[in-house]
């Protein structure tokens, strides 16, 4: 390496990209640095799950001791204590991650898929296609030894989903995916046993079996996951020239800007670091290069890029930076009650696939084949009862991917968030302080039994379901209650002895620790308490309000506690805070309390390609440097998650495992969706050319997911390596070896097609037609009767004026016409999206009859509505015209032989005087002629005040759903469209109203 | 158990006033290793559990004793961090207090006693490990990183960090202390020259002691006894006061479950002939004769022919005779066939004082993050410069091991201390960096615990075999001897019942 550098080149990131990268490198005689922000782990020293208390034994008994040993969750948070897991929340997205050496694969589910072809054929630059990348695809293959679960190693999960796959009719679409795990022996061996060099010829360290623990997403004690450190990275550190590494890494060094440089006509950059080992108090370290490698992960790698362009560091010229960034459609659920047990700590963290193929009809691009895919997923038991915590009551019916799909850009009108159930709770408080349970309260599945059961009360109607056991933990481990009940004494004043600045100190240190980390403020927003106005939470004051509430609920009695967040949280903003500070912490510790079904839980792991791409992008915020925020489609823009729900509501349901379905909770009560699949941000085309060199910037290449384009669909981490190797390959070409191959490529070419079938399981599956999604959406149905007269057209078309003259003349006493319809809406969480997003819902009128009476030739008799011509009769809702809405009603029938259209509207309007009631229940009509489009007749319709009340409000039913938590969202959602939009009309100064109501409820009522 | 023992050698080593004491245990034709106490600790660390004198074949034994087995000769250090040297120096003239911090003892200490080793050896230029626990491995480690202690000149080659290197992190409640500048005032006011944790040595300053009061309960080990650090009656509650003190001083030392019986309470141990089926730990022991009675806390040792044994019982009433036989419930369960030996508590023993400028100076390294001379400023990286790193690379051999619930020190300061020597370990020299963090471990039973001879010193002996040029005798004899079992947690060390 000549000065100025320090190295032929630096890759940033050990993931599935950097990996291949320091390794093709220094197999083709580079010296590089490779630059790590996480740790190193070896076997055996991943952190636990959850941390380690005392007396827990190898058997998985815990023997109670006296010991206090604080819970310690640093090992596990990256933002914690530069831990496994760095879980970042985007604003519309939680991004989840790994740092350590060996990036994503330390904490990967393991699955190695190739993107189907269909992938590759629009967005990507020339020189991408499956057929080309698939010699990359088997090098991976080959360098991760992967290959499907081995027969008989089935775990229970696996094959659950294999008979789901039957019941719902697409056993076909079932498949297993190569996996990047050691199973050698695994009936054999026992713990412990290692092994290295399996084959001769592939560089490998030592690895053990594959145990089948479930805990491959906290990284492998036993090392038997794959992962690169063991394979690609290994061979990278240990090459050497002479005497000389040929590769020098740097683990725990967080790279924060990169700028170019350049000495006399040397062009290249400097790349700082943060060190950890010693903290953000050191010195920066800075290493210079010509060639730089971004394979952080496509959050990372695009802030990192964005960041320097902020700050001048770099002069990128492509345009669309942070753009066509892809959550890969992630979406996680969990099932609980399942008929059958899936023990989801048994097995490899995903065993199984199904596949969902889909035509979505493009707009003009013709059809798009795509597809959803469903894995089965694993955890480590350790962490079944933490996942219990979705369980409460608090979650119930608050997990529909589209029904509180919040949309940012409405202001207007508030996302339907599933308040019922939560108004609900409140119900449930009150029980709680009256010493008994409200009884109309029916959560779904019993909920309400369970509930009762973790309160130590007896159900009103019965005893507990005696079949299936609950067990009942807390997640304030029993040594540390014991230890708050001991000492009830002035815990507060304690804290309060150390000096008021340490504590400050402390507290500011800590909360600047969690901050980065989660929207703590919107959680607490996001738990609605009657009375209780948490809007104005700043987030600082709520995390350092937690902390403090840590450390009281460690060193703390209960009544420490209560004390803590009365004084801070709600002081501010309640006055009546004593009550209602019980009720929280009553609330949090219920939320909290989990039961869990004994293996009767179930992961389902989601994912497929989105239709349209959301956005990272750097906004200012309140505290010095700007933030990384995503920028997401609403769901009602995305097809696929409607069709996604559906098909977790179908396995959840009762055609498969009749349990309950839970989607992420991040989603759930944020409204943010998850993703660990994240890819683009710095796509090829835009911001780089096809070889993964930045625009702009000479020698600064993008080799990871950062890069894609498109997204893959499935789990991306095998086309992440197949592209990286593609890419370095052509680096290597380019810069100075020509020709160059790995030297691994031809034996992985023999090796990887005696298993083609196995390497590329999707391939073999793609015959026959998929069942679609077989359960319905929410939907919604009333019956509406009208009754009227008609009139023939006098002088072309009538003023509403003149018809309600006519109308007072008494025209309709011998011409009278009558309308029976059942009015439905299909899909209830569609509609009031479209809305939303400005297009009028429409619902769909599936049954009615029109009566007429008084016209020559035709009889009295009801005539149906028609059906079988191809066009459908319907309701469109509130078209806006500022202060004036209408609703627009339009029925084919057949009069005479010949259809005919009636065709109307119901304006809703402010005018003098109550008229809200006249408004809604009448119709001004015309009946066109079908084939002629001539006014034939035409009147007013109106509804009955008797038929109103008597046969049209009895009649409104929720479809599709015999949960009482959903069907009182869908009346709520239902009620507060319709009379939501009244509202606007009829009193446009409601926003001040409600505010000076919220005061007056603030005043007199907790 | 601190009078010598007629195997044990002591050499004083007097430096500007401070007088060091080396303890050797002979072993000659051995390789040398030296073992550094922590501070406010001694040399005794090394030396629990005492050896049982009464049956053959323990396996229980002291890391001293162990390393002696498996063929090396321990050294111990009483350095000036040690109790021993704090309480010769409060008795003495004094004048040296100023120097008492951790600079000296890496720069003074560690040195002079090496070449003391060598010189007493014979001086003969042998390769000599160093074994360094808590404090006693951070001078160990500042020593190597400013090179005061280097393979060139002192013939070290292999160094064990135990709990603590370069990098210092207390766990939460230890971050919290350090934060507050109580002992920062203390040592400003001149009139505090040490804090000792021992109940029946003078009072602590009132500010520290109202500090210590305060200091929340659920943190001690024994909150029903820290507040009567007056009347120490009996005198098991007193042993309690002074681990509750050393838990607030430094954080928990150990977790109970795991040690030796023999810390916090009066031992008995008798050999004994087994009659019958055996008795279970935990169970009472009554002797037949005496009516004294006691809890068997542990079944040391078992005869080849699994007739004879050594019984350790705790909690114990009344004195056991020699020849009656021991009985629980109704069952006849052995007969005493030795003098029973009665051992104090020893806790009170294995700790003294620590002189309150080293005290404040690791405080200031915890407060730091990493280590630094005593008048460094805030942010000094000095030694963790490459010069640092270039020094470690220099050695044959780095192991660093921790508990993976040390209280006392943070396992992620011995986790920070790998990723930084991964730095001066690369390529093919990867494999001579080794860490282990044993699940289930705390700090000081580390060495102490009741598995501790098979859970942790295994990992020691991995790490220094091949000291002093025994690298070609037979590496994979000594790697499958030393068992390289993954340990997940100290399971008790035999089976409940001692005749299974």
């Amino acid at each position: 390496v000549n000065p100025p550098w320090d190295f032929d080149a630096i890759v940033i990131g050990t993931g599935f990209a950097g990996a291949v990268t320091a390794c093709r490198l220094v197999q083709a005689g580079r010296r590089i640095c490779v630059l790590e922000r996480g740790r190193r782990y070896e076997a055996d020293d991943f952190p636990i799950h959850p941390p380690e208390r005392p007396g827990a034994s190898g058997d998985g008994t815990v023997q109670e001791t006296d010991e206090h040993v604080l819970p310690d969750f640093s090992r596990l948070s990256w933002r914690m204590g530069r831990g496994l897991w760095d879980v970042r929340d985007l604003g519309d997205l939680v991004a989840a991650g790994a740092a350590g050496y060996g990036g994503g694969s330390l904490i990967y589910a393991n699955v190695h898929l190739r993107a189907p072809p269909e992938v590759f054929e629009n967005g990507w630059p020339s020189g991408y296609s499956r057929a080309r990348l698939d010699a990359y695809y088997d090098l991976a293959a080959y360098m991760l030894d992967v290959k499907p679960l081995p027969a008989g190693l089935e775990p229970a999960k696996t094959a659950q989903l294999r008979h789901a796959a039957g019941k719902l009719g697409r056993a076909g679409a079932f498949f297993l995916p190569p996996l990047a795990i050691n199973f050698d022996d695994a009936t054999k061996t026992h713990a412990g046993d290692r092994r290295a060099n399996p084959e001769s010829g592939r560089p490998r360290r030592e690895q053990g079996t594959c145990n089948l623990c479930g805990g491959c997403c906290f990284g492998c004690q036993r090392q038997a996951k794959n992962t690169l450190d063991l394979n690609y990275l290994a061979i990278a550190e240990d090459a050497q020239r002479g005497d000389q590494p040929l590769a020098e890494v740097r683990t725990l060094c967080e790279v924060t800007a990169i700028r170019a440089v350049s000495y006399g006509p040397l062009q290249g950059y400097e790349v700082e670091y943060v060190d950890h080992v010693v903290g953000a108090r050191g010195e920066p370290g800075r290493v210079r290069s010509p060639y730089v490698f971004l394979c952080a992960g496509a959050i990372n790698t695009t802030e990192l890029l964005l960041r320097s362009l902020e700050r001048g560091h770099l002069a990128v010229t492509g345009q669309g930076l942070g753009d066509r960034y892809h959550p890969n459609a992630d979406a996680l659920a969990v099932v609980f009650d399942c008929d059958t047990a899936h023990e989801a700590d048994r097995g490899p963290t995903i065993g199984g696939a199904l596949l969902y193929t889909r035509e979505e009809k493009g707009d003009g691009e013709g059809a798009r084949r795509d597809w959803l895919m469903f894995q089965d997923g694993g955890m480590p038991g350790a962490l079944e009862p933490l996942l219990g915590v979705f369980r409460s009551p608090l979650w119930a019916a608050r997990n529909r991917h589209r029904d509180v799909a919040p949309d940012p850009r409405s202001r207007r009108q508030p996302p339907p968030r599933a308040r019922l159930p939560i108004d609900s709770l409140t119900d449930v408080f009150a029980g709680l302080t009256r010493g008994a349970l409200h009884p109309k309260l029916r959560f779904a599945h019993g909920i309400n039994e369970q509930l009762l059961a973790s309160l130590g009360r007896t159900p009103p109607d019965g005893t507990l379901s005696p079949d299936r056991p609950f067990r009942r933990w807390s997640l304030v481990p029993s040594q540390l209650r014991d230890a708050l009940r001991a000492q009830r004494t002035e815990a507060l004043q304690r804290f309060a002895d150390f000096s008021e600045p340490t504590v400050a100190r402390f507290l500011d240190r800590t909360a600047e620790q969690i901050e980065g980390s989660f929207d703590l403020a919107a959680f607490l927003r996001s738990i609605p308490l009657p009375g209780l106005d948490t809007a104005g939470l700043e987030q600082r004051d709520v995390v350092r309000k937690l902390v403090e509430l840590a450390i009281q609920l460690l060193w703390g009695s209960e009544g420490d506690l209560v004390q803590a967040i009365s004084s801070g949280i709600l002081e501010a903003v309640v006055p009546e805070k004593e009550e209602l500070a019980g009720r929280f912490v009553e609330l949090l510790g219920w939320a909290l309390d989990y039961r869990l079904g004994d293996g009767h839980t179930a992961v389902l792991l989601s994912m497929g390609r989105d239709s349209k791409p959301g956005r990272l992008s750097l906004t200012a915020s309140a505290r010095g440097a700007p933030a990384l925020r995503v920028t997401l489609p609403a769901a009602g823009e995305l097809p696929e998650r409607a069709v996604q729900e559906q098909l977790l509501r179908d396995l959840a349901g009762p055609d498969a495992w009749r349990g309950e379905l839970r989607t992420e909770p991040t989603w759930t009560l944020l409204g943010k969706r998850l993703s660990v699949h994240s890819q683009g941000g710095c796509p090829m085309g835009l911001v780089t050319g096809a070889g993964g060199q930045v625009e702009g910037c000479k020698g600064l290449y993008v080799m990871d997911a950062a890069a894609f384009p498109t997204p893959v669909g499935v789990n991306p981490s095998a086309t992440i390596t197949a592209i990286a190797e593609y890419k370095v390959e052509r680096f290597l070409h380019e810069t100075g070896d020509p020709g160059w191959t790995a030297p691994e490529l031809a034996t992985a070419r023999a090796w990887a097609s005696a298993r083609r079938n196995s390497l590329d399981p999707i391939a073999s599956l793609r015959t026959g037609p998929v069942a679609p999604p077989s359960r319905k959406p929410i939907g919604f149905r009333f019956r509406e009767v009208m009754r009227g007269f008609h009139a023939p057209p006098r002088s072309g078309r009538k003023s509403v004026r003149e018809l309600r003259s006519e109308e007072l003349e008494g025209i309709g006493a011998s011409q009278t016409i009558e309308t029976d319809l059942t009015i439905e809406i299909a899909d209830l969480a569609r509609f009031l999206e479209q809305h939303r997003t400005g297009v009028r819902p429409r619902a769909s009128i599936t049954k009615g009859s029109v009566r007429l009476s008084g016209v020559p030739g035709v009889s009295a008799d009801p005539l149906p509505l028609c059906h079988e011509c191809g066009v459908e009769s319907h309701l469109e809702f509130f078209s806006d015209h500022g202060s004036e809405r209408n609703m627009r009603y339009r029925l084919h029938f057949h009069l005479g032989g010949e259809p005919c259209l009636l065709e109307g509207d119901k304006y809703i309007r402010d005018d003098e005087g109550f008229d809200v009631w006249e408004d809604t229940t009448r119709l001004f009509f015309e009946i066109l002629g079908g084939s002629t489009g001539y006014v034939l007749r035409r009147g007013i319709l109106r509804t009955p005040v008797s038929e109103f009340f008597g046969m049209q409000l009895p009649s409104f039913e929720v479809t599709h759903t015999d949960d009482p938590a959903r069907q009182s969202w869908a009346f709520a959602a239902f009620g507060r469209f319709f009379f939501g939009n009244l509202l606007e009309v009829y009193v446009p100064e409601l926003d001040r109203v409600v505010d000076v109501l919220k005061r007056i409820g603030e005043r007199t009522h907790v | 158990m601190s009078e010598p023992q007629a195997d044990l050698e002591e050499h004083v080593l007097r430096l500007d006033g401070v007088p060091l004491v080396l303890t050797v245990k002979k072993n000659p034709e051995c390789a040398p290793v030296l073992l550094l106490h922590g501070a406010s600790a001694r040399h005794e660390t090394f030396r629990f559990p005492p050896a049982v004198p009464a049956a053959r074949g323990s396996h229980q034994r002291s890391l001293m004793d162990w390393l002696h087995l498996m063929g090396f000769e321990p050294w111990l250090l009483d350095w000036r961090g040690s109790g021993r040297v704090v309480d010769a120096l409060a008795s003495g003239p004094g004048g040296a207090w100023g120097q008492l911090d951790l600079d000296a003892a890496a720069r003074c200490d560690l040195p002079a006693a090496l070449l003391r080793i060598h010189e007493l050896r014979g001086g003969r230029a042998t390769e000599i490990a160093v074994v360094g626990h808590c404090l006693g491995a951070a001078i160990l480690a500042q020593a190597i990183a400013e090179g005061s202690v280097s393979r060139q000149e002192h013939a070290v080659s292999h160094v064990v960090l135990l709990t603590l290197g370069l990098f210092y992190e207390p766990p939460l409640d230890g971050r919290l202390k350090t934060q507050d500048p109580v002992l920062e005032r203390l040592l400003a006011t001149g009139e505090v020259r040490s804090i000792d944790p021992r109940t029946e040595r003078e009072p602590w300053p009132e500010e520290l002691a109202e500090f210590y009061l305060n200091w929340p309960s659920a943190l001690r080990p024994h909150p029903e006894n820290s507040l009567a650090p007056a009347s120490c009656e009996p005198a098991r509650s007193c042993v309690f006061t002074m681990c509750d003190r050393l838990s607030f001083m430094y954080g928990a030392p150990y977790f109970e479950r795991n040690l030796a019986p023999g810390i916090h309470e009066e031992t008995w141990t008798v050999g004994v002939e087994k009659r019958g089926n055996g008795a279970l730990v935990g169970e009472t022991l009554r002797g037949s004769r005496s009516g004294a009675s006691g809890v068997l806390a542990e079944v040391v040792q078992t005869s080849d022919d699994g007739r004879t044994s050594a019984l350790v019982l705790a909690r114990v009433a009344g004195e056991f005779e020699h020849g009656e036989v021991l009985r629980t419930g109704a069952r006849e369960v052995a007969a005493c066939f030795t003098e029973p030996a009665r051992a104090e508590a020893q806790l009170p023993a294995q700790f003294g004082a620590i002189p309150l400028r080293m005290y404040v100076h690791a405080a200031r390294n915890a407060r730091r993050g990493w280590g630094a001379r005593w008048d460094a400023l805030e942010d000094d990286p000095s030694l963790l410069g490459a010069e640092a790193l270039r020094n470690f690379g220099a050695l044959e051999r780095v192991a660093l091991i921790t508990g993976e619930s040390n209280q006392l020190w943070h396992r992620n300061s011995v986790d920070r201390m790998f990723e930084w020597l991964s730095r001066a370990f690369e390529g093919t020299r990867r494999k001579r960096l080794r860490k282990r963090v044993l699940r289930g471990y705390g700090h000081q039973d580390l060495l102490w615990g009741r598995s501790a001879s098979r859970d942790v010193f295994p990992c020691i002996r991995d790490a220094i075999y091949d000291v002093g040029g025994r690298r070609e005798e037979s590496v994979d004899a000594a790697r499958s001897a030393a068992g390289r079992r993954a340990v997940r947690s100290p399971a008790p060390a035999h089976a409940d019942a001692w005749d299974s």
